[in-house]
């Protein structure tokens, strides 16, 4: 059984995997601070969170940047972000948001197409 | 009005499918995109005129806080109910599945709490006494 104690180090030590640079701080050094050995950290964290600790950091720096896109006005990620609560589409909002998000796509696509010729003109 | 979706915050989408069906043993009723995710439910084999549960996906900052606040605190995101839940607890184990609290008795329920692998405590229950 995973005890409580335990439950809490490794929640904290992902924390640190998400905040903390691979070239600054290792994945054995995280689990040292945690109390761990490197092995056994790897294995708990996969069973726990379902990724390994690796993973986990390279999805963390994906949404990162992620964010960083969505954070600038006007970008179609920003657009597409709100429709990512699913809850309260059903069924039928399902297929209202797959619209939604295949007009904003293709409104984007037509910006950059005119962009483009802008610039070529 | 009837309640017919409840919904669970997953980190992973189609991690969260296979742990749901692979693992608990749930169906999979609906799959259907829905703008940058999908709209996935599924529900139990013993009853599938039940609610369904929507495997809703955690892009939104909010609800990331929310999961890790809850599970660091040990506090179960939802609940299931086993009509055995010694034999349910013995399967999961053999299936890796980590748990938090292993079967104990808490007054009208037994109770334990495993991790579903996408981020919430899930807490399983079987009723060892009648309903108030």
């Amino acid at each position: 059984m995973l005890h409580r104690f335990v439950l809490v180090r490794l929640c904290r030590a992902r924390e640190r995997l998400r905040e903390s640079d691979d070239a600054k701080l290792s994945i054995s050094a995280i689990a040292k601070e945690a109390g761990f050995s490197t092995y056994h950290f790897i294995r708990l964290f996969q069973s726990v969170f379902g990724v390994t600790p690796h993973q986990f950091r390279i999805q963390a720096r994906l949404e990162r940047a992620q964010r960083l896109l969505a954070a600038v006005p006007g970008r179609l990620e920003y657009k597409l972000y709100p429709s990512c609560f699913t809850l309260m589409a059903g069924p039928a909002g399902a297929a209202i948001f797959e619209k939604r998000t295949q007009a904003a796509l293709a409104d984007s696509s037509r910006r950059r197409a005119s962009h483009r010729s802008v610039r070529r003109a | 009005m009837k309640i017919r979706l409840v919904s669970i915050f997953v980190d992973d989408q189609d991690e969260a499918l296979r742990f749901y069906t692979g693992v608990l043993g749930f169906v999979k009723k609906h799959d259907m995109p829905a703008g940058c995710a999908r709209w996935i439910t599924v529900v139990s084999p013993e009853g599938p005129d039940e609610p369904e549960l929507v495997l809703e996906p955690n892009t939104h900052p909010a609800a990331r806080a929310y999961q890790e606040a809850l599970m660091k605190d040990g506090i179960p995101a939802t609940a299931f109910e086993s009509d055995d839940i010694h034999a349910e607890y013995r399967r999961l184990k053999e299936r890796g599945v980590v748990f938090t609290v292993e079967p104990t008795r808490a007054g009208p329920v037994t109770l334990a709490v495993f991790s579903d692998t996408c981020g919430n405590l899930i807490q399983m229950y079987q009723q060892t006494s009648a309903p108030a």
